[in-house]
């Protein structure tokens, strides 16, 4: 199951966004990310979720002594608790069941949603497998972002242009064709004359040479198109981001 | 001696990165898994067919096209992925013993970059124990 519940085009939109909208009100109690309880809370919390990379411990206080202490990272619930003394139980994807029903209480006694959020150490998260939004969707209302969807391979091509240096598209008929720089579109035209999809029918593989090699490739093998990209390995993640959701 | 070294550095790897679920240290000129490090259970049949995977990444044909070319080591990629929506397998070859390679399956959202990168310095210090 795809860890994440929202496709990263989503996700880079719903943060774009946030980017240009006014500030979410900040007080004592954090920061308010929902003005009302119930979905609209689970939804909030859930984007918190989607949202935490880096270790996090995030406090999300519901008002009238609701609060619930979440050990986050890479967009997975490591720990749960009430108090920032106790430490919280470990999670994994067979908590999932539990840790909804404390959630959808939590977000249905709640009349406002604050968060406050604070660094962790990594090695304080060492050791738990956690829970991911996608795992918790099963046991969640409806009006919770959806899991599983996808990306339309323009929308994944477009994003590309950032950072592939160039694109060999053998079209989705008979209009192969290169894009970006010429001779690195050349080589990526010979590689795919010389070993077209991928035999073992994977999806979308990179190959990544020494930090002195000038680019990395990624060969995407679709139905009946393949997709040949040379990228600054540096984007390594943003180019996972990309292509992984591709449907 | 060195296998319950390698196990501990397979081990605190993998427990760094909640979204890896396996990392597995490989030989791939006999094709087999020497340790590895789960976070459930796996099938040994997994565990091989995660081994093949990695020869064909670093060693096979799309491999030796780009080696000496496209990717100037004659050794071919130092490192490797294959994903979709639901997992990302990664490949990190040892920057000293070349036959020898690290296998990760983890989830989607894992940040592969720092993984494989952790992974090949960690391949380097199983050289210099060797």
């Amino acid at each position: 199951m795809p860890d994440s519940a929202v496709d990263d085009e989503s996700r880079l939109r719903a943060a774009l966004g946030s980017l240009a909208s006014p500030a979410e009100g900040g007080t004592a109690q954090g920061r308010l990310i929902a003005d009302a309880g119930g979905t609209k809370a689970l939804a909030a919390f859930l984007r918190e979720i989607e949202q935490t990379v880096l270790p996090r411990q995030l406090t999300i206080n519901g008002g009238a002594g609701l609060v619930l202490i979440c050990d986050v990272a890479e967009r997975r619930i490591l720990r749960l608790g009430h108090d920032e003394t106790e430490n919280g139980l470990s999670l994994s994807a067979s908590d999932a069941q539990d840790v909804a029903t404390q959630l959808r209480a939590f977000c249905d006694a709640a009349a406002e949603v604050y968060v406050r959020s604070g660094l962790k150490e990594q090695n304080q998260t060492v050791g738990a497998a956690g829970l991911s939004v996608a795992d918790l969707m099963p046991y969640l209302p409806e009006g919770a972002p959806s899991p599983g969807q996808t990306v339309p391979v323009a929308a994944a091509l477009a994003e590309s242009a950032r950072y592939a240096l160039a694109v060999f598209d053998t079209g989705e008929g008979s209009d192969p064709g290169v894009t970006g720089q010429d001779s690195i579109g050349m080589q990526l035209r010979d590689l795919d004359e010389k070993h077209g999809p991928d035999p073992a029918h994977q999806r979308c593989q990179i190959w990544i040479g020494q930090v002195s090699d000038p680019f990395a490739v990624l060969r995407v093998s679709l139905a009946d198109r393949r997709i040949w990209i040379a990228f600054d390995p540096a984007h390594l993640e943003a180019c996972l981001c990309c292509w992984s959701h591709v449907g | 001696m060195r296998n319950m070294a390698v196990r501990d550095g397979l081990d605190h790897l993998r427990t760094r990165f909640p979204g890896c679920s396996v990392v597995a240290f490989a030989d791939l000129s006999t094709g087999m898994v020497f340790v590895a490090s789960t976070r459930d259970k796996i099938a040994q049949e997994r565990l091989d067919a995660l081994c093949i995977s990695a020869g064909d990444h670093l060693c096979g044909a799309v491999a030796s096209s780009l080696a000496g070319g496209v990717f100037a080591a004659q050794d071919g990629p130092m490192q490797a992925l294959s994903f979709d929506n639901c997992s990302v397998m990664g490949f990190v070859r040892s920057p000293i013993a070349p036959q020898e390679a690290l296998c990760f399956i983890c989830d989607p959202a894992t940040p592969m970059a720092g993984l494989m990168g952790q992974g090949a310095d960690l391949l380097s210090t199983f050289g210099e124990e060797a």
